[in-house]
């Protein structure tokens, strides 16, 4: 074999291997790349597909956000037409505020009044209750003294309706004393005209018995404390005699009659006629007038 | 034939060898050249 033959064989084993690595290289890259083409293609897919969703995600939310935004401009609206409304609602209870305030400054200086006053009524009410208190004091004092007074108006009506009986056991005695008088008016009538001398000296008070009259100089007591002698201003000068019965009065109230036991020149001493006091517990006191006849 | 001569055969089958693979991997790009089973994005 000559040596050209030989080189040939090289070259076109040479050449057959460089072609046979080429074409395996290519193959292996065209390989690779659409290994890669599949994968980047299938993974920009499902990208674009997660852009889509999200797009239209995107686009609902934006869509509902216009919703919103127009719904809350309306409410904006709205609670501007609030506020304004509240804004005059404030201004209108900042009067009312104002007008309370007055009020209740007035309110306030009445309140201040009132508790002057009820202090000074709760001072007024406590004399009152002490006057209260003397007052029932002075009222239970008053209802024993009523009881009291019942009993002696017990006791006096009793006295009274005694001396209703008395007086009309005495008015009988009257109504027969001046049946008495009578008869005796017949009989000093008849005394008259029969014996005109006689009726004359008997009728004179100069000619009968003098008329006395004298002062009560004092008084004494005895042991039992009743008044028991009499000293009158008038004695023998007047001719006052031992047994004459003077009345003691003063004014015109009746008090007692005494009997002259002792007469001095002056002054005559007489005993009181024990069943002869009056019955209004009158005593005898020193300047009361003394007569024989009344 | 000499036992240097052999060698070239083997040479030569060799060459023959590779050609083949290498027409090989050529027809097969070429078919695959031919297939439409690349993914292709879009819609």
């Amino acid at each position: 074999m000559s040596t050209t033959v030989k080189v040939f064989i090289v070259l076109i084993l040479v050449m057959s291997l460089g072609f046979m690595y080429t074409t395996m290289v290519q193959y292996a890259t065209r390989e690779n790349w659409k290994r890669r083409w599949n994968q980047e293609t299938k993974e920009l897919i499902a990208e674009v597909q997660a852009r889509d969703q999200a797009i239209a995600k995107y686009t609902l939310e934006a869509t509902k956000a216009s919703n919103q935004v127009v719904n809350l401009n309306s409410l904006i609206n709205d609670l501007q037409v609030k506020i304004k409304d509240q804004e005059n609602q404030i201004t209108e209870k900042s009067q009312e505020i104002q007008n309370l305030q007055l009020t209740t400054k007035k309110q306030e200086d009445k309140y201040v009044r009132l508790q002057e006053d009820f202090l000074a009524q709760s001072k007024s009410l406590e004399l009152v209750r002490q006057r209260n208190a003397e007052l029932t004091h002075i009222a239970q004092v008053a209802r024993g003294v009523a009881f009291n007074l019942n009993v002696k108006l017990a006791e006096v009506e009793d006295d009274l309706n005694n001396a209703q009986t008395e007086l009309t056991k005495r008015a009988e005695h009257i109504d027969a004393l001046d049946k008495d008088l009578n008869k005796n008016k017949a009989v000093v009538a008849l005394l008259r005209e029969r014996n005109p001398k006689l009726y004359t000296s008997l009728v004179d008070e100069k000619a009968s018995t003098q008329y006395l009259q004298g002062v009560v100089a004092a008084v004494r007591s005895n042991p039992q404390g009743q008044q028991d002698l009499v000293m009158l201003t008038i004695g023998k000068e007047e001719k006052v005699e031992d047994g004459v019965e003077f009345i003691v009065f003063r004014g015109n109230q009746y008090i007692v009659k005494v009997r002259v036991e002792r007469v001095l020149n002056d002054m005559a001493a007489c005993r009181v006629v024990p069943d002869s006091w009056n019955t209004n517990n009158l005593q005898i006191q020193q300047g009361d007038l003394a007569a024989n006849r009344l | 034939m000499e036992d240097n001569d052999k060698i070239y055969l083997w040479l030569v089958v060799i060459s023959l060898v590779a050609l083949l693979a290498a027409i090989g991997f050529g027809w097969a790009e070429i078919l695959d050249l031919k297939d439409q089973t690349i993914v292709t994005g879009g819609k």
